[in-house]
């Protein structure tokens, strides 16, 4: 079920490379002891409400999607 | 990475190791692995520079908690820039100021050191405080990687260097270790900085009772009966067993057994075998071996109830959508050790490695040689190619996904076409070969897939058939042929299994009657000793084009080519040759598997002049897809259908031939063939006169 917490993890997730592009990550990509608290921290900062357990099935949904692509592309 | 997206492009982020403890946790019992060491690999591992490889060295016995941390470092995936970014900050893992300057150069490329390097081991041994041991071993790879006994003067030297370079005014000359031991092959060598100047070697393919006169020869201080009795067994049960030394002024009385096995341990019954080995020396806790069954696994983020390291998150979701990260966990070998003292050790090394591709796991392959060799260079790199893949068993290894792979059949293929080659060489080892494989003649008369494995009626036909170009088979004829004989079914029809052949399966499948059904792959590779009852079957089972099925094969080529070698002994089935024949004119060869190619010139050469030209097209094309290191890519597309069906079809499971070796016997038996046909063909003309 994908509820709007999760579907606010997804947004998030598709805006990445852009906050990154921003310089809004903070490095959040190298620090080891990064955790699901710092992601939903990162998020809030920039707009983006969810639970550290919406935002990783938000991320299941986001690779599953991505994989479905690849494969419907024969990639 | 694929070509030609904007992959190619992107710069792969660093990526934390920690991440790899993180997906490895949930596979790893406590027993292996308790909550304080855990705590204590995490903060390490968090040191570490940002490359999301690790391996852990595991204690097997009962009361030993103590874990190494390892981490190899690649030419690819950006690690040197990953490297080099790391070197620049605070390094709390790599305390030496020597090893930081040679990864710095290493990392920059600034001495073409990579060309030499591909991969680089970093080892941390355990400590017993939450902080990094002391400075970490560094391996580099020495000796070339196809086995070449002399690895080149020039490496050797280069590693010497590196090696003074590392250990500096400290230094001993390793005279003792690599200098003086042209006629070995040395994997690794170690430059261990923690513990003092001391210099591990890595020797390989150290052959069965090799070892004591090497050790004698390097007047080993240790126990070199007991060290050979351990090596002996070792090598019998793995397909690779390397032997570590430590050099410091001199050989030092500790050694090591890597122990490698080239499937996974989830998926057969060698690593077993090595495990009860290591048990029955009481070196093993039962439920350290048992936690080990559980650690094989493809992981990827959209998998159901899998957390990703919330560390990695960002880099993969701002990854080129091409990628398609994915963790291998594994258990990477074992090792044995024997101490100065008498005592005995046993390890596991358990790895995680990401991958930003999931489909780049299991790519390992040489590159084609640009153009086509001579037929004699391309047989002679083939037959140094199955030469530099004999194990230290003697044996040859193939198929590992299946039931563990096999020892024996493929030896016995591998054997026979070293065997008809025509180079002394590879005759004589085929030779040696032939003599262990009649020391595995099973008390019923057959040989099995693999020693773990019951035997069957196609294994013993191919060792029947290498032991015949060896002259060895009147040794086991008589049995082998009454063993054959066991295998017709109540239908009239001949089995891969005997009625009453155990078939032990991994899933506990009782129903089995597909693997006792009639195989005709099976009877064409048996007909020649049992041509009276076997030629009738092949008869009746020709179908219209021309071809046999296969019930062990994806396609009917091998079994074909088979049956036409087995019938083209009797002038009375020429008819059946013919039709075969004909049916191999008609197949393409534009996206057939180098083995079905060579099948395919096997059957040809059974017909006339015209056909033996036919050929000819087919075996230009196998000299130019030939492999840099002598091999062929993996080709043959063995069937395992489900034991309960009769019927196979080419939809059912495939398992390829891994090591290249099957494929590869079989091209050179098929160029053997064709050289042999080519001049008999031409000696026809030449007497016939202009």
């Amino acid at each position: 079920v994908r509820t709007p917490g999760i579907q606010r993890g997804l947004d998030f997730l598709v805006a990445l490379p852009q906050l990154e592009a921003d310089g809004k990550l903070q490095g959040a990509r190298l620090l080891p002891r990064i955790d699901y608290d710092s992601i939903v921290r990162l998020g809030a900062a920039n707009g983006y409400d969810f639970t550290p357990s919406e935002v990783s099935e938000a991320f299941r949904i986001f690779m599953r999607s991505r994989r479905l692509v690849l494969k419907g592309t024969g990639a | 990475m694929p070509e030609g997206s904007k992959t190619s492009q992107y710069k792969l982020p660093g990526l934390s190791p920690a991440g790899c403890l993180a997906l490895l946790w949930p596979k790893l019992s406590t027993a292996l692995v308790n909550h304080t060491m855990r705590d204590r690999l995490w903060v390490a591992a968090c040191q570490l520079p940002p490359i999301p490889r690790i391996a852990l060295e595991v204690r097997l016995a009962e009361h030993e908690s103590a874990v190494d941390l390892h981490q190899m470092i690649t030419r690819g995936d950006d690690d040197p820039r990953i490297l080099s970014g790391y070197l620049k900050g605070h390094t709390p893992s790599l305390t030496s100021p020597a090893l930081k300057d040679f990864l710095r150069s290493w990392a920059t490329d600034e001495e073409a050191l990579q060309a030499s390097f591909d991969h680089l081991y970093l080892e941390w041994d355990s400590t017993d405080g939450p902080h990094l041991p002391r400075a970490p071993a560094i391996f580099l790879a020495m000796d070339d990687r196809e086995h070449k006994p002399d690895g080149g003067a020039k490496r050797r030297q280069l590693v010497r260097e590196i090696v003074a370079r590392l250990q500096g005014r400290h230094g001993i000359p390793p005279n003792n270790s690599f200098a003086a031991r042209e006629n070995l092959t040395i994997g690794h060598v170690g430059v261990m900085l923690g513990r003092g100047s001391t210099i591990r070697c890595n020797y390989r393919r150290i052959f069965r009772q090799q070892l004591a006169p090497l050790l004698e020869e390097l007047r080993w201080p240790g126990d070199i009966e007991w060290a050979a009795r351990h090596f002996d067994a070792l090598v019998g049960l793995a397909d690779r067993v390397t032997v570590g030394l430590d050099f410091l002024h001199s050989v030092l009385p500790s050694i090591g057994f890597e122990i490698f096995l080239d499937h996974p341990l989830s998926l057969g019954p060698r690593w077993r075998a090595v495990l009860d080995y290591l048990s029955e020396q009481g070196l093993c806790a039962p439920e350290k071996t048992a936690a080990l069954q559980l650690i094989d696994a493809y992981l990827t983020p959209d998998r159901s109830g899998q957390t990703w390291p919330a560390s990695w998150l960002a880099a993969a979701a701002a990854a080129p959508s091409s990628t398609r990260p994915a963790v291998r966990t594994c258990v990477s070998h074992l090792k044995l050790s024997l101490a100065h003292d008498g005592s005995a050790s046993a390890k596991a090394y358990i790895s995680a490695e990401h991958f930003w591709n999931l489909e780049r796991a299991d790519q390992r392959c040489g590159d084609p040689v640009r153009s086509a060799s001579s037929l004699a260079s391309t047989r002679s790199r083939a037959i140094a190619f199955l030469l530099s893949c004999q194990q230290q068993s003697g044996f040859w290894s193939d198929f590992n996904c299946a039931n563990g792979g096999s020892g024996s059949w493929v030896s016995a293929v591998v054997a026979r076409a070293l065997a008809t080659s025509g180079n002394a060489t590879a005759e004589a080892c085929a030779d040696h070969v032939a003599a262990l494989l009649l020391r595995k003649q099973r008390q019923c008369g057959g040989w099995g897939y693999s020693d773990q494995y019951s035997p069957d009626s196609d294994s013993t036909a191919a060792v029947l058939k290498c032991l015949r170009v060896t002259g060895h088979e009147r040794k086991a004829s008589a049995r082998a042929c009454q063993f054959l004989m066991e295998h017709f079914t109540l239908d009239g029809g001949f089995s891969t299994y005997a009625a009453d052949t155990p078939i032990p399966l991994r899933n506990g499948s009782l129903d089995v009657r597909g693997w006792r059904a009639s195989h005709l792959c099976v009877v064409a590779n048996c007909a020649p000793f049992l041509p009276e009852r076997l030629v009738p079957l092949l008869r009746a089972h020709q179908q219209a084009n021309g071809s046999w099925l296969p019930y062990w094969w994806r396609t009917p080529l091998y079994a074909t080519a088979l049956a036409a070698e087995a019938l083209a002994r009797a002038a009375s089935e020429r008819s059946l040759v013919e039709r075969a024949v004909a049916w191999a004119r008609r197949q393409s060869v534009a996206t057939a598997t180098a083995f079905d190619a060579a099948n395919l010139v096997q059957i040809l050469l059974q017909g006339g002049a015209l056909d033996v030209e036919a050929a000819s097209p087919v075996v230009g094309r196998l000299r130019e897809s030939q492999l840099a290191d002598g091999s062929w890519a993996s080709g043959a597309e063995l069937l395992i259908p489900p034991p309960d069906r009769v019927v196979a079809t080419p939809d059912m499971q495939v398992i390829l031939d891994d090591k290249r070796l099957f494929t590869t016997a079989i091209v050179l038996a098929a160029l053997t063939a064709y050289k042999h046909a080519k001049a008999k063909t031409s000696a026809m003309l030449s007497e016939r006169g202009p």
